[in-house]
């Protein structure tokens, strides 16, 4: 580890974390913006981890960058949003089913994408 | 209408951001098998887990639970929204991961440790869930 990988990485860790930001309150929006985050995430980790990127790449890019493009917090929290109809302030129907496929959606998506990752570099 | 940098939601996430991947990065690194940037040099596991009781990689799923209750906490206390957006989205979302989680899961279904990696899945998942529901009942309870 050189003296540049703790600002690199405080850097690369912080864009990763707005852009994930933005994925839920720009573009797609919502719980769909994390899934495609978390995803995303997990499919550039997979290749990355795959690879023979250097100990200091691997730390930079996939804790920092790709950890922090990536969430569990958020994703606990649009599964407990998606359950609670209570604060949802559209007209349309709910069913208890919305949490557990958002979540059952993000593990598998997000498992595939890891797997896939580590099969095309590893 | 000018709004002043602390008032920027993108510097505000970034900057919270930053700071929780830097402590999961220390957190991983200071616990056994937990460091991305170790000697995962192969296909295989992102954090390890080798050695680790029934072989899970604990490490990750401590800051994935501890990410979960704070988020839920500052949700259930009903915090301004700078904070929301510095210790919500950016802390907890940079102190926790998805990413690290899929590929540990995924090497451990490559390596035909399909239980390990069921228990992983199911445990991170119940844990988070719970945790989030616990700091936010917890942080609200005084209301």
């Amino acid at each position: 580890m050189s003296g540049f990988t703790i600002p690199a990485f405080l850097a690369v860790a912080g864009a990763g974390a707005a852009l994930r930001w933005l994925a839920a309150d720009r573009w797609p929006g919502g719980h769909r913006g994390t899934l495609l985050v978390n995803v995303l995430g997990a499919f550039l980790l997979g290749l990355l981890a795959g690879s023979d990127a250097s100990a200091a790449t691997l730390t930079v890019v996939g804790t920092g960058g790709l950890g922090a493009l990536t969430t569990f917090s958020r994703l606990a929290q649009d599964a407990v949003d998606l359950a609670e109809p209570s604060d949802d302030t559209s007209p349309g129907m709910r069913s208890p089913g919305v949490p557990v496929l958002y979540l059952g959606t993000t593990l598998v998506l997000g498992l595939a994408a890891a797997w896939l990752g580590l099969e095309i570099t590893a | 209408m000018r709004t002043g940098l602390l008032e920027s939601p993108v510097l505000l996430v970034a900057g919270g951001g930053a700071v929780g991947a830097g402590l999961r990065w220390a957190v991983l690194g200071a616990l056994p098998d937990g460091n991305l940037g170790g000697d995962a040099t192969t296909a295989t596991l992102a954090s390890g887990g080798d050695g680790l009781p029934w072989g899970l990689p604990w490490p990750v799923v401590l800051v994935n639970l501890v990410g979960c209750a704070l988020l839920g906490a500052l949700l259930g206390r009903g915090v301004d929204s700078r904070v929301r957006l510095l210790v919500g989205a950016g802390f907890c979302g940079g102190l926790t991961t998805f990413s690290t989680f899929a590929v540990d899961a995924a090497g451990l279904m490559r390596d035909s440790r399909a239980e390990v990696a069921a228990a992983y899945l199911a445990l991170s998942v119940v844990l988070g869930l719970g945790a989030f529901l616990a700091g936010r009942r917890l942080a609200g309870a005084d209301r």
